[in-house]
C-alpha cells in the first residue's frame, strides 16, 4: 500500500472545495473559463434587457411599465400570453400522459412506432405545423373548402392551441414517460394484491405518484407555450402575445424600452413555472429517475380501456401524419386551395431564395453543434464530479436557458453586443455564440444523467494509475458518456437549425437563417416556398438524426458483452 | 382468520423468450402446503421459486395447471381478487402514503368498518413492533421498520395465504436473522399458511415447518429441514444445502434399512439408506467428521483454516481424494497444522448414501 499522498489529507470540515480548486489547477482555469462564459452570454444579455427597460435614458424610472401597463393591448397580450400558456399546457400534458400510459402500462401493438412518433414533432420547425394548419383550415385550406366552413377562423386562440399542442406535447410525454418507468411495478402489484381493482390502484397509487411528474411536465410546456414566437407570429391573428409584441415594439415600433419591458413580463411567469418545477416539484417527487428502468412488468389492463388508448393514440398519430402530409403536398401544388395541379416551381423558386439560407445555416449550425457538445460535457462533468464554491450558482445559470424565452434571449444579445469591445452583432459569431448557450442544457442534462450512473471510482482507479483530471475526462470519462454526448450533439444540431425565436434578433444580409426565411414566406403566404423549405428543413434534420442513431448503435455495440 | 391449505397440481409456466424460443420456468410442479404451515420455496436464482409464487398470487398465469387455495380453484383469478397477500423483496411501500395509511390500504378493499380498520391497524403495527410510527412517511423509516410496515400490510387483511419475495435480502446480517425470528413468531402467532421464497438456505432452515428445495423448474425434494440436511434426496440438495463431502463407495449389503457399505477401505453402516447396489457416493458433512492423533483412516493435513467457532481442515484421503472437515470449538493447542499426518475418524450416524 503506497503512502497517503497529502492530496488526499482533505481538512475534515468545510474549505474541502477551496482546496480541491488550489490543488487541481486545471479544475480551476475549467470553472473559471465556464463561469466567465455564462456569465458574459447568459446574465449579462438578461442584465442589459432589464437596465435598459428601467433606465430608458439616463435615469431611473418605472415610465416604460406604467405605459405598457396602461395600455389595454398589451395588458390584454399578457393575460394572452398566460391563457394560452394554460390551455396547451394543460392539453398537452393529458395527451402526454395518455401516451406515456399506454406505452408504459398496457401491452397494446404498435408500441414501438408511437414512441417514436412522438419525438417526431421534436426535432421539426416550430412552425411547420402552423403552416399545416393554414393550409388544412386557413382561407384557402381544403378542409375549410370541402367542408364549406366559412365561419372557421383557425387564426387566434383555437389554432395556436391546437398547433402548440401537438408540437408541445412530446415534452410531457418525455417527462411523464421517465416517471412511469421509475415508479417500481411492486406498488401497483402490492396494491392489487391486498384487493385494489385495477381503477382503484390507479386512483390511489399510480395517479398520486405521477402527480409530481404531471405539475412538471405542465409547467415545462407553459414554458415553452409562453416563449413561442413563430406560431403566435404566424397564427396569431388579432390574438397577440408577449412573444410577439415584444419583437414588434423592439424592431418594428423602434421602441426599445418598451420591448425590453414586454421582455421583462414575458420572463417573469416563464421563470417562475421554471423555478417551482425544478425546486418545488421535483422535490415533491416520490419517484427518483435513476435511468435504469425497473423490470417491465405489465398489469393487464381491461381490454375496453386498451383499445381506447390506442384509438386515442391513432387519432393524435393520423392528426401528425396528416399535418406532416400537408406540407408535402404544399410543396408540390401550384396555388393551393385554388388551383392543385402537379408543380416543381416551388422548388425552383426556394432554390432560388433559399440556397444561401440553406448553406448558411448549415453551417452555422455545424460550428456551434461540436462547441455545444464539448462545452455541455464539461459543465456536465464539472457539476457532477468536482466540488467548488458557487457550484449550485453555476448549476443554475447553465439551465437559465431552458427559463429564458428566445424573444428576450434575442433582445439581450443586440443590446449587450452591439459595441466595442463586443461589437458582435451582423456577425456569424454572435449566432453561433447564441446557438452554444441556448442548446447547451439539454447537453449539460444528458450528461450529468450519464455521469450519475457512471461509478466515480472508474475515474479514481485512472488518477489512482498516475492519469492527470484533463486526461482521465478526455480518456475515460467521455468516451463512457458518448450516447450522451452523441445524442447531445444531435439535439444541439436539430434546435439550432429549428431555432427562431432569437436568431430572428440576431440574422444579418450575409449571415441569413433558414427558419427566418421560412417564416417570411408564409406570411406573405408564399405558402408552396414555406413549405418545401420546411421540408429540406425536416430532411437535414432526420438526415443529421439518422446518423447520430448509426453513430449510438455503434458505441453500443462496441462495448463488450457482459 | 381461518389458515387454508394451497394445492399446486401439474403447475407449468412457460415464458417467451427473445428469439421466439420459450424458457420453462415451472416444470409440473406439485406441492400441498397444509394449513398454518410454512413453506420455503429455496432454490438458486432461475430455479422457478419466485415464479411459483407469483402465479399463487396472481401476478402470473399458469400455463397449466391448477392453483387451489382451501378448495377453491384460483388459477385464472385476478391478484385482487384472491385472498393472498405479498411481502414484496422491495417492501413496495407506497412513498405517497403515511405508515398507517400503507398499512391500511388493504382494508379499503374489504367491508371492515373505519373503526375496525383503525383497530385492525393499531393491533397489527404492535404485534410486529411499530406502535407510535404511524404518521411517519416510509422514507422516513430505517431498512428494519419499512420490512415491518411490508409485513403488517400483509398481515392486517387475514389473507388466507401470506407470500413472502425473498423480503430480508435488503436488510443487514444482524438484523436478516432477527427478522427472520420476528417473521417465524408472528406467522406461528396467528398460524397463518405461509410460503416463503429465498435462496439463503439458513433462512430457509430456520423459517420452515417444511422446505421445498427447487432447481430448474422442477422439486428436488420436500422435507422438514432435518430431512433436507441430513438426508438429501439429490447430489443437488446436498451440494445446495450447507457443505459436503461426496466420498465414493461400494455398497456390500443391506441389513434391513441400512446399508453397509465400504469408503476407503473401511466398513461403514449407513442407516436409513436408499436401496443402491455397487457404485455408490456416500454423502458427509464436514461436521460428521473427526480429526485425532490415533485410530482411524491415516490421512494428511493438507490445509487449515481457523474460522472462530471452527477449524475447517483440508485433508487428503489414503486414496489421493480430498475432503474438508469441521472441527468445531477448537482448542488451539490440540490442532494439525499443514503437512501433518492425522487420523479421520466419521459419525456414521450422520452419513447418507446416494447414487455415485
Amino acid at each position: 500500500m503506497a503512502v497517503a499522498q497529502p492530496r488526499n489529507c482533505r481538512p475534515l470540515l468545510g474549505g474541502s472545495s477551496w482546496w480541491q480548486l488550489r490543488q487541481d489547477p486545471i479544475l480551476l482555469l475549467t470553472v473559471l473559463l465556464v463561469s466567465a462564459a455564462l456569465l458574459l452570454f447568459i446574465v449579462y444579455p438578461l442584465v442589459r434587457v432589464f437596465l435598459l427597460s428601467i433606465r430608458p435614458r439616463d435615469e431611473f424610472t418605472l415610465d416604460v411599465y406604467r405605459q405598457v401597463l396602461d395600455s389595454w393591448w398589451l395588458r390584454q397580450s399578457f393575460l394572452n400570453s398566460l391563457l394560452l400558456g394554460t390551455l396547451t399546457a394543460t392539453f398537452s400534458t393529458i395527451i402526454g400522459f395518455i401516451f406515456a400510459f399506454a406505452l408504459n402500462r398496457t401491452d397494446m401493438p404498435m408500441k414501438g412506432f408511437f414512441g417514436q412518433l412522438v419525438q417526431l414533432p421534436m426535432i421539426s420547425p416550430p412552425f411547420m405545423f402552423t403552416l399545416s394548419v393554414i393550409l388544412l383550415l386557413g382561407r384557402n385550406g381544403i378542409i375549410t373548402k370541402a367542408l364549406g366552413l366559412r365561419n372557421l377562423d383557425i387564426y387566434g386562440l383555437n389554432g395556436l392551441v391546437l398547433v402548440q399542442t401537438i408540437s408541445m406535447f412530446p415534452i410531457a410525454f418525455n417527462t411523464l414517460n421517465g416517471v412511469l418507468q421509475a415508479i417500481n411495478p411492486d406498488l401497483e402489484e402490492g396494491a392489487l394484491d391486498l384487493g385494489a381493482s385495477r381503477w382503484a390502484v390507479f386512483r390511489s397509487i399510480t395517479l398520486p405518484l405521477s402527480f409530481p411528474g404531471l405539475a412538471s411536465a405542465w409547467l415545462l410546456v407553459f414554458v415553452n407555450s409562453l416563449a413561442d414566437f413563430a406560431n403566435p407570429m404566424v397564427l396569431g391573428g388579432t390574438f397577440d402575445v408577449l412573444s410577439v409584441q415584444a419583437y414588434l415594439q423592439f424592431t418594428g415600433m423602434f421602441n426599445a424600452p418598451r420591448g425590453t419591458a414586454l421582455a421583462v413580463m414575458l420572463l417573469l411567469p416563464a421563470m417562475t413555472a421554471f423555478l417551482v418545477q425544478r425546486y418545488w416539484v421535483s422535490r415533491k417527487s416520490y419517484v427518483t429517475v435513476t435511468g435504469k428502468p425497473s423490470s417491465r412488468r405489465i398489469l393487464k389492463v381491461s381490454p375496453w380501456l386498451r383499445w381506447t388508448l390506442f384509438a386515442t393514440c391513432i387519432l393524435i398519430t393520423l392528426v401528425i401524419f396528416a399535418f406532416y402530409g400537408t406540407v408535402v403536398a404544399g410543396a408540390f401544388v401550384k396555388t393551393w386551395g385554388v388551383n392543385n395541379t402537379f408543380t416543381l416551381e416551388h422548388w425552383r423558386y426556394a432554390w432560388d431564395v433559399g440556397l444561401d439560407s440553406i448553406k448558411s445555416t448549415l453551417t452555422l449550425a455545424a460550428i456551434a453543434t461540436p462547441i455545444t457538445g464539448v462545452f455541455a460535457m464539461v459543465v456536465a462533468f464539472i457539476l457532477v464530479r468536482k466540488q467548488f464554491p458557487g457550484k449550485k450558482v453555476l448549476g443554475f445559470i447553465s439551465m437559465l436557458a431552458f427559463a429564458v424565452p428566445g424573444t428576450v434571449v434575442g433582445i439581450g444579445y443586440i443590446l449587450a453586443f452591439n459595441e466595442p469591445p463586443l461589437l458582435l452583432s451582423g456577425t456569424a459569431l454572435i449566432i453561433v455564440l447564441c446557438f452554444v448557450f441556448r442548446e447547451m442544457p439539454v447537453g449539460i442534462e444528458s450528461g450529468v444523467a450519464s455521469l450519475m450512473q457512471i461509478d466515480k471510482s472508474i475515474e479514481e482507479a485512472s488518477t489512482n494509475l498516475g492519469a492527470s483530471s484533463g486526461y482521465t475526462f478526455a480518456k475515460i470519462t467521455l468516451p463512457l458518456i458518448k450516447p450522451a454526448f452523441l445524442s447531445g450533439l444531435f439535439f444541439a444540431f436539430a434546435r439550432s437549425m429549428t431555432a427562431v425565436s432569437a436568431i430572428i434578433f440576431l440574422v444579418s444580409a450575409r449571415w441569413h437563417h433558414l427558419t427566418v426565411l421560412i417564416l417570411s414566406q408564409t406570411e406573405i403566404m408564399r405558402l408552396g416556398a414555406a413549405s418545401v423549405l420546411s421540408l429540406i428543413l425536416i430532411i437535414i434534420v432526420l438526415g443529421a438524426f439518422a446518423l447520430m442513431r448509426l453513430a449510438v448503435g455503434d458505441t453500443i455495440n462496441r462495448q463488450p458483452a457482459k | 382468520m381461518c389458515a387454508q391449505k394451497v394445492e399446486l397440481r401439474q403447475l407449468v409456466k412457460i415464458f417467451p423468450a427473445p428469439g421466439g424460443t420459450e424458457v420453462t420456468a415451472v416444470d409440473g410442479m406439485n406441492l400441498e402446503i397444509k394449513p398454518g404451515e410454512m413453506v420455503t420455496f429455496l432454490g438458486p436464482s432461475g430455479c422457478g421459486k419466485t415464479t411459483t409464487l407469483r402465479m399463487v398470487a396472481g401476478f402470473e398465469m399458469p400455463t397449466s395447471g391448477q392453483i387451489l387455495i382451501g378448495d377453491e380453484d384460483v388459477s385464472t383469478k385476478a391478484p385482487n381478487e384472491r385472498d393472498t397477500a405479498m411481502v414484496f423483496q422491495s417492501y413496495a411501500l407506497f412513498p405517497h402514503m403515511t405508515v398507517e395509511e400503507n398499512v391500511g390500504y388493504g382494508l379499503r378493499f374489504r367491508r371492515v368498518s373505519k373503526k375496525d380498520a383503525r383497530e385492525r391497524v393499531e393491533r397489527i403495527m404492535e404485534l410486529v413492533g411499530l406502535q407510535g410510527l404511524g404518521k411517519r412517511a416510509p422514507g422516513q423509516l430505517s431498512g428494519g421498520q419499512q420490512q415491518r410496515v411490508a409485513l403488517a400490510r400483509a398481515l392486517v387483511v387475514e389473507p388466507q395465504v401470506l407470500l413472502f419475495d425473498e423480503p430480508l435480502s435488503n436488510l443487514d446480517a444482524k438484523l436478516r436473522e432477527y427478522m427472520r425470528e420476528e417473521i417465524r413468531r408472528v406467522q406461528q402467532e396467528l398460524g397463518i399458511t405461509a410460503i416463503y421464497v429465498t435462496h439463503d438456505q439458513s433462512e430457509a432452515m430456520a423459517l420452515s415447518d417444511r422446505i421445498v428445495v427447487m432447481n430448474a423448474g422442477r422439486i428436488e425434494q420436500v422435507g422438514t429441514p432435518q430431512e433436507i440436511y441430513l438426508r438429501p434426496a439429490t447430489r443437488f440438495v446436498a451440494d445446495f444445502i450447507g457443505k459436503v463431502n461426496f466420498l465414493p463407495c461400494k455398497v456390500l449389503e443391506r441389513e434391513g434399512r441400512a446399508a453397509v457399505v465400504e469408503a476407503f477401505g473401511r466398513r461403514i453402516t449407513v442407516h436409513d439408506a436408499p436401496d443402491l447396489r455397487g457404485e455408490a457416493s456416500l454423502v458427509v458433512r464436514p461436521e460428521a467428521m473427526f480429526l485425532q492423533k490415533e485410530q482411524g483412516v491415516p490421512v494428511k493435513v493438507v490445509s487449515r483454516v481457523y474460522l472462530g467457532s471452527a477449524m475447517q481442515y483440508r485433508v487428503e484421503l489414503p486414496n489421493g481424494d480430498q475432503v474438508t472437515v469441521y472441527e468445531s470449538n477448537p482448542h488451539l493447542q490440540d490442532v494439525f497444522s499443514a503437512g501433518e499426518p492425522a487420523f479421520l475418524r466419521l459419525d456414521s450416524n450422520a452419513v447418507h448414501l446416494l447414487p455415485a
